[in-house]
Formats: C-alpha cells, structure tokens, sequence
C-alpha cells in the first residue's frame, strides 16, 4: 500500500510538474506571439515614414526638387522621340530616300487639332549654289564677330546688338557647324564665348538683360548706343530661348553653361500669372520701370513657345486672340485685332515669326517631341502660316510683284521697316517705325524669300529662290534684299538675315532644327532649391501634362486623322 | 519720293548751301542716333494736341521716341534728329513736305519735289527750287486765282512772300508758256514754321502769330485756352533778313501801324513821282533792284493797279483816273484792309491779296466764263471781264490815300498787349467770311 501510494504522488508530482512545464511554456508562447504581433505593427509603421525621395509615393517632393523629367509626347502618347540628325557631311547618300515626308496625308487638322499642311518642306542636300549662299551668310559672321565678347554686330561693323539678332548670331553658328563649314573646335569655341559673356553681362535693374549691349564692351547700351539702360524685350528674350533650348537639345556638353546663363536671371516680372509675355522700358519722368504687355499676333506666339520651352506656361501669349482677319485676294489674313489707337502699338503682319516657328519649331507645341515633321501639333499656327504663305503668292500671280514681306533694315534712314502684308488697316503697308509709310522701301526680303522656299516647296518659291540665292556680297554677307520697285539691292548686311538665311538652309537638309531634349533632370529645374532664388525670380518646376500650353484650332477644316 | 532718295538729294543741295554738308552726308550711318544728333526734345509740343510717342523699334538702334501731331490741317512726325514729315493725310503719305537736318547741327531743310526751303545764314527763310532756270516765271495758283510773284521769290524771303506761300495753293513755275514744275504750297506754313523753332532751339515766340501753342510754363494744362502763350514773332528770336528790303518792321501792333503809315506814305511820294515804275510782277519777270524798301512796298499797290488799269504798267496814271462810284461795297474792302493790316498784323501785299482773291471769286461769280489765267495776265487779257473789279480796287486805292489826310493816326496801343486782343487767323476769316456771306 505504501510502495501503491509513493508510486501514485511520484505520479502527480510529475504531472504537476509537466502541467507547469507546458503553463510556462504556452505563456512563452502567446508573449512571443504578441511581441511578434507588436513588432511587425511598429516595423510597419516605420516603413511609411522611411519613404525614399521621388519614390512611389513621393511625386510633389520629387517634383519640387526639380529631377523628374519634363513630360512631352514621346511620354505620354509612348512613341518615340524624333531623332537627332546628323550633320550634312555625315549623312549617308541615301538619307532623304528614308525621310517621312507624309506626302500623301492630306492637309488639314486632326482631332488632336494637329495641322497638316498644303505644302510640304524642301528636303535634301544643299546644292553648289546653296552651299555658296551658306557660306557667304556665314561669311557676315566671321567678320562681324568681336574678339573680345564673342558678340556678333548686329548690322553690319555698327557694334551693338539685341538678344534677337544674338539668337541669329546663334542659328547661324549652329547651321554652320551642322552644314560642315565649320567643325565642333569652333562652334565650341564661339558658343562658350559667347554663352560666357552673357552670363556676364549687367542686366536691366538687376532683373533681365538689357535691349541692346555694346558687342565690343559687352556693356549694357540705350538706342545711341551709349552706355545707359531701356528695358528688356520679352519677344528678344524669347527667340534667344528657342535658340538656348535648341542648343542644349542638341549639344548636351553645353547644357551646363547655358543653364547657367538662365539662371542668372530674373523672370519675375517677365510672365504673369495669366500667362501674358510684358517687356519693360523705363519712364522718362520717373526713371522708373515700366512693365507693358509685349508681342502682336505672330511674334507674341513665338516667344511664347520660347518661354514654354523652359518650363513657363505663358497661355495668353500662346492664344491668337484677339484677332481679325482681314481677306486680301481672298485670303483670310489674320491680324492681331488688339487696336493700336488704344494700345499705342502696332500689329504688323509680316512673314518673319512665323517662318522662325516653322523653321525652328516645325510649328509644333513645346512639349511634342514625337511628331512627323509634315505634321504640325500647333496646329493652328501651321494653318496660319499657310495664309501668310497663300496671300503672298496670289499677289505674285495677280499683280506680278514677287512679294517675300517681313520687317528689314535699310541702307540710310529709317534704317528700319516694316515691310507688311498688313498693318494700320492697310495691306501692303510699308512703314517706318514711327508710322510713316514708305513704300519705296517695299523689297523682297531676303531672309523671307528662302525662309518660305525652304518651308514651301511650290513653283513660287522657286521664283524667289533665282531671286534671292545669288544675292550677294561674297565679302561680307547675303543682302538684306532686293527692292520692289526696282532700286536694286538692299545693300545693307545684318545678323538677323545671315542667321535666318542660314537656319533656312539647314533646315532643308535637316527638318525642324529643335531636337528632343534625351537627358533627365536639368540643372535649370534643380538649381536653388535650397534657397528662395527660385520662387522670387519664378523659376518654374518641370512642366507635366497638366502644364502643356493647349492645341487649339482657329478654323473649321474637316478632321482628316485620327 | 522716299525718304532715302529725298535725303540724298536734299544734303546735296544742302552741301551747296552750307559748306562741309554734303561731306557730313557722305559719312551718314547708324551714328546718327548719337546723342549729340539730337537737336530737338520731342517731348516739347511743337502745336497743341502734338504728343510724344514711342517708336516701335525692333532693331538695336533708332530714336526711342518721336513726336505726332495735327496743325493747320496737316499732320506731322518728326524725330529728335529734326528729321520730319509734314502731309495732309495721317498716313503721312502724300503731298509730303520732308525735312532733314545736317546731323548734330540746326542746319534744317525742307523739302517738297523740286522745291526746297530753309532758314538761312542770317536766319531768313529761303527759297530754292531744282528746276526753276533763267527767265522763268512764277506764279501762285489757288485754283481759282493766279497771281505772278516775283523771280527772287528764289531766294531770301521778305515777310510777305512767306504770308503769300503760306497762304496755300500751288507755286507754278513756267518757262515762257510752258509750265515747268508745279508744287503744292500745303503744309508749307507749318514746315517753315517747324524750321524756324528748330533753329531758336524749340522757342515758341518765334512761331506765327495764332498758332496754337501749349502754354510752356505748365506742362499740365497744355490744352486750355486761357493758359497759351499766344506769341509775338517780333519780341525776340527775329529773323535777320539780308536783303534791305525784306527788313520790314515786325508785327507787333505797333510796328504794324508804323508799317501801314508808312506804307500810305510811300504811296503819297510815289503818286508824286513822275517817273514810271516797273513793277516786280511784269510779265518779263524784270526783278525789282535790290536795296529799294519803296519799290517792294509798293509792289502790290502796282498789281492792284494793274489790275485796276489793264494794259497799263504806269500805275499812277491808272490809280488817278477814276473815282469811287459804290461807296458803301469800297469802305467795306476798306475797312477790311484796314482790320487785315492794324488789327491782324498782315503786311500790305498779303492783305491786298487776300481781298484781291474775294473780289477775284465775286468777279468770277459774275462771270465765270472767264479762264483763270486771265486773272493773273490783267494787263494783256482781264480788261473787259474784270473792268468792275478794276473798279473796286481803285475805289480801295482812293480810299486809302484819302485815309492818309483825313484819318487821325491810330492810336498807339500799349506796351503789355493782352492776349485777348489777338484773333486767331481762322477765326477772322470765318467771320469776314459770314459777313460777306450775309
């Protein structure tokens, strides 16, 4: 009995101790589990505030520190970006039996109110008398370049110049480089120069550079030409843009120095919040600055698109309205309708701004990057471009002056005129800066002539092409022109015209000289942010989708495509 | 003509007036929109309403403003250089009166075709004229007058020329019966006038008596009346005239009387005189000799009595032959000589010319069958057609030489006119205009 009952507590001891084992070992268990439970809740929560910079879910930061990539149509439509071509010499012989020249697309706009054209680009190689027309435009800048700055003169030995004809000192660099007159050692010699000095230059008031510089001196000069100030030219500012973007588009290794020219800016007072463009001069009572809507229908456009080329969005400036048109041999040409009694300035319609859209821009949006060359996704301007194209024919066809219009210096005063389409309710109106009308200046604009033979290949431009090619002085330049009624040459040589000549042949061998930017994040976009440089000079952030200046139509052409 | 064109041309001829110009030309360029080119400040108003305006520059160099504006119907543009355009239409366009200056210098001319005016030397204003030759003659045409003036209307002229060209109408310059040039004289007041406040530095006193200049000592009230400085040419900045003859009194009220005083005596002496005159307007276009005050103011004292007298070129002898017969429609022409002369401050010619071309268009009323050239060749083809109006201008003569003995003097104004005493020109004509029309 009593081995029975030792044997029976030695039972119940063991259970008891193995029920105290498997007690411990089931709170050791349920902690572990609610320590694991416990744990992986705080460890989730620590991911979310660990989120990486320009993550999945880190957009507006990414976007404020300025390195995501700016959105264009190769983006978004997922197509791709237009290729760079090569330069002239490089190109293998059968380069323009490969080209799309959408030659069987009929003309008119899309449903994205892209346009087609009636008419389509020339492309090719330059002929001999091209090629000689090429290098004597490029001629005008080797003489006229100065040694000290890298500035080119704007009018022939006159030492001044504007970011206008800076950016056609620039076109004609490029298209030199582009055409094989001359190779990378000098167009990195000259460009770098150039950008150099003007990142150097005193700006008006600390804000954007000055109308008109001294190109010996780099100072900053009025309209004599002396040392002094005006103001700043929002529609100037805006063709060097163009010129600045086609730059770092198309030759990387210069990205940083022009973005630093950018940077040294301030465009606080050059785009307003509506999107309007506004130049500044300076009151003569007050010696204040004075900020003024700048640009009419045709060149407000243009520099429009050079601003939104870096990231502004000037909407109004980009817009047509208001306009009018007024029919000339039937033709509807649009004129900007804002009247000139009221607003003291004048709306001259020349050919000039929209071939430099064409030429440079190929007519597009700022952010198409994707489109054919025969396919035009500011579709509106191409249409309008036609007009201007149309008008000037039919006045050939129906009264025989062959007729390339655009503003253009002269020998002896006015220096300068406006040589019209349409101005002041009058077409064909030859005016004088300050209104005067001087027919006898009406020419053949040398610029104009070629600017249209290369944007319009029709029989024509091929009158102005025999007109204009052999137009020159083979010591100094192209002509500015030949007058309309029988002077002879405009025998006067200018940046502008040499530059715009130039950018006209290369575009027959190249297309829409602005290529596709193929970087990611600029400097432009990142520069500052640990500062407030940005938000008071209005530097803008990279421009997405939602940013895209709108593809409007202005007309009622049946949709062709889709 | 463009302007280049015009400018070339015009510093030649400028080159031979004022030496070392046409030099100056030949090295024109950009630099001339230096500082030192600069003669005028544009946003001084050269007449009221006249604004300054900025140029719409595209370029790197120009003048940054200019000045715009509208006087005596004509609208006009000039830049700080000098350079200017005067015409009828806004567009500046036609009938164009151009002018240029020598850059950096006062030395202006204007332009117009073939004639070509500025401010000599001395400071008179001078005629030139591309195509007028030896022997040519040259008349006034307003359309429906004519009226011969003499040869050295090509050169310095006296006040009275200038009021005649001012006046309007067309210089016509024939060559025996051929009409060489003919060029219209509108804008011709305001271009001369343009020249004359350039070369006294922008002085409004020596604008014309009513033109309508803002006040210069208030920049803010340049359009009220009561505020213009209605100006005096003679009070200062007078034009020194080089020929004897052309130094007539000024225009102020009391040279004006002197000057009519004058006037009446001179024509008592020559009345004395036996020996005939040749007057400056003959149809051989003889000139009148130079250095004889007497003979130029009588010079329209001999056209009305050639008119008065056809075929005669005595004029004495026409201007005692008859009595006046309509007193009443004479002591009105009398009177608005007298008021043309004291009261408005016009020489003797311009205001015998200005009644001459009312009694001119009654005549022709009455028979306007008669060709205008007639008009101007009284002496070889008016006499039976204008035997009335001859009438009524000896009637004019009579009365004034009986003026000359019976008029007490005028009285002598004083010294401080007010300027409520002066008419506006336009205003005058416009009321002698509603009285005859009455």
């Amino acid at each position: 009995m009593a081995i029975r009952a030792a044997e029976s507590k030695r039972v119940l001891t063991r259970t008891g101790v193995g029920l105290l084992i498997g007690s411990a070992a089931i709170v050791a268990g349920v902690t572990w589990y609610t320590a694991q439970a416990a744990r992986s809740i705080f460890l989730a929560h620590e991911e979310i505030n660990t989120i990486i910079a320009g993550g999945e879910f880190d957009e507006l930061p990414a976007l404020m520190r300025g390195n995501v990539p700016t959105v264009t149509t190769s983006m978004v439509y997922d197509t791709a970006h237009r290729d760079v071509p090569p330069r002239m010499c490089e190109m293998p012989e059968d380069y323009f039996d490969t080209i799309d020249r959408g030659l069987d697309e009929p003309h008119g706009y899309t449903k994205r109110n892209e346009y087609v054209r009636k008419y389509r680009s020339r492309r090719g190689f330059l002929n001999e008398r091209e090629m000689r027309a090429a290098k004597v435009a490029w001629h005008y800048f080797e003489l006229f370049t100065q040694e000290t700055t890298g500035l080119a003169n704007s009018v022939g030995n006159y030492p001044s110049t504007t970011l206008w004809d800076t950016a056609s000192y620039i076109a004609g660099v490029v298209a030199a480089y582009e055409l094989c007159i001359i190779e990378k050692p000098e167009l990195d010699k000259r460009l770098t120069q150039l950008l150099t000095t003007i990142k150097g230059l005193e700006l008006f008031r600390h804000e954007m550079p000055n109308k008109v510089y001294h190109t010996k001196t780099g100072e900053k000069v009025d309209y004599t030409n002396k040392p002094g100030e005006i103001g700043f030219s929002a529609l100037d500012i805006g063709r060097f843009l163009v010129w600045m973007r086609i730059i770092k588009n198309r030759y990387p290794h210069l990205g940083n120095t022009v973005d630093s020219v950018l940077l040294k800016w301030d465009f606080s007072n050059t785009v307003t919040e509506d999107g309007l463009l506004m130049g500044a001069y300076v009151d003569k009572e007050t010696g204040e600055t004075v900020y003024a809507q700048e640009g009419r229908l045709g060149y407000e456009e243009y520099a429009a698109k050079g601003f939104a080329l870096w990231g502004f969005r000037p909407i109004l400036a980009h817009r047509a309205e208001p306009y009018l048109t007024a029919s000339i041999f039937d033709v509807p040409v649009p004129y900007d309708g804002r009247d000139p009694r009221v607003f003291h300035s004048q709306n001259y319609v020349v050919t000039e701004s929209y071939l430099q859209d064409g030429l440079e821009l190929g007519f597009n949006l700022p952010h198409d990057d994707s489109s054919p060359d025969w396919l035009h996704s500011d579709g509106w301007r191409a249409e309008f471009a036609d007009r201007i194209y149309e008008v000037q024919e039919r006045r050939w066809r129906e009264t025989g002056f062959m007729t390339a219009r655009s503003e253009h210096n002269v020998k002896g005063p006015p220096y300068f005129t406006y040589d019209t389409i349409f101005s002041d309710g009058y077409p064909w109106n030859t005016v004088t800066p300050r209104g005067d009308y001087e027919p006898d200046h009406a020419a053949v604009a040398a610029k104009a002539a070629l600017g249209l033979w290369a944007l319009w290949e029709t029989e024509y431009t091929d009158v102005l092409y025999e007109a204009i090619i052999e137009l020159y002085d083979p010591e100094t330049g192209m002509y500015e022109g030949l007058y309309e009624r029988g002077q002879g040459r405009v025998e006067i040589f200018t940046a502008n015209n040499n530059g715009i000549i130039l950018t006209a042949l290369l575009h027959k061998v190249q297309g829409t000289i602005l290529t596709p930017y193929t970087g990611d994040t600029e400097v432009w976009y990142t520069a500052f942010r640990d500062q407030d440089i940005r938000e008071r000079r209005k530097y803008p952030d990279p421009p997405q989708e939602r940013d895209w200046l709108p593809a409007i139509r202005h007309s009622l052409h049946k949709e062709v495509r889709n | 003509m463009s302007r280049m064109t015009i400018s070339c041309a015009l510093f030649l001829a400028l080159g031979v007036a004022a030496p070392g110009f046409g030099q100056d030309i030949a090295n024109r360029g950009e630099d001339d929109f230096a500082p030192e080119n600069a003669i005028i400040d544009v946003s001084i108003p050269f007449a009221i309403g006249a604004r300054e305006a900025r140029q719409e520059l595209r370029g790197a160099f120009g003048w940054p403003t200019f000045q715009e504006g509208l006087v005596e119907g004509v609208y006009f543009r000039f830049d700080p250089d000098g350079y200017a355009r005067f015409a009828p239409t806004p567009r500046l366009d036609t009938d164009v009166f151009e002018v240029i200056c020598r850059p950096g210098t006062l030395n202006c001319m204007g332009r117009k075709g073939a004639l070509a005016v500025y401010v000599n030397a001395q400071g008179a204003l001078q005629l030139q004229s591309d195509e007028a030759g030896e022997g040519d003659t040259f008349f006034i045409v307003d359309g429906l007058t004519e009226i011969q003036v003499p040869p050295y209307i090509l050169g310095p002229l006296d006040p009275r020329l200038e009021a005649l060209l001012a006046s309007g109408g067309e210089l016509v310059i024939r060559r025996g019966a051929a009409e060489v040039v003919r060029t219209s004289l509108i804008g011709f007041n305001p271009v001369a006038a343009y020249l004359r406040w350039i070369t006294s530095r922008q002085d409004y006193t020596v604008l014309p008596r009513g033109w309508p200049v803002p006040s210069s000592t208030s920049a803010d009230e340049n359009t009220a009346a009561v505020n213009w400085i209605i100006t005096r040419p003679a009070e200062q900045n007078q034009p020194v005239f080089d020929r004897e003859e052309a130094a007539v009194p000024g225009t102020d009220v009391t040279d004006v009387r002197e000057e009519i005083s004058a006037l009446r005596q001179l024509l008592v002496d020559r009345e004395n005189s036996e020996a005939p005159v040749v007057g400056p307007m003959t149809e051989t276009g003889a000139t009148v000799a130079a250095g004889d005050p007497a003979q130029i103011v009588r010079t329209p004292l001999e056209q009305l009595a050639a008119l008065a007298a056809p075929g005669e070129t005595n004029v004495s002898a026409g201007m005692e032959a008859e009595a006046p017969t309509e007193p009443s429609p004479t002591r009105r022409m009398a009177e608005q000589l007298e008021y043309l002369m004291t009261e408005i401050g016009l020489d003797a010619e311009t205001a015998l010319l200005l009644v001459q071309s009312r009694i001119g268009r009654e005549g022709e009323a009455a028979e306007p069958q008669v060709p205008n050239d007639a008009i101007a060749n009284v002496p070889l083809n008016g006499a039976d057609g204008h035997a009335g109006q001859a009438d009524v201008v000896r009637e004019i003569l009579e009365e004034l030489r009986a003026d000359l003995v019976t008029s007490e003097p005028p009285a002598k104004p004083a010294d401080d006119v007010p300027a409520e005493e002066f008419q506006l020109l336009t205003d005058y004509f416009r009321s002698v205009s509603e009285t005859w029309d009455d």
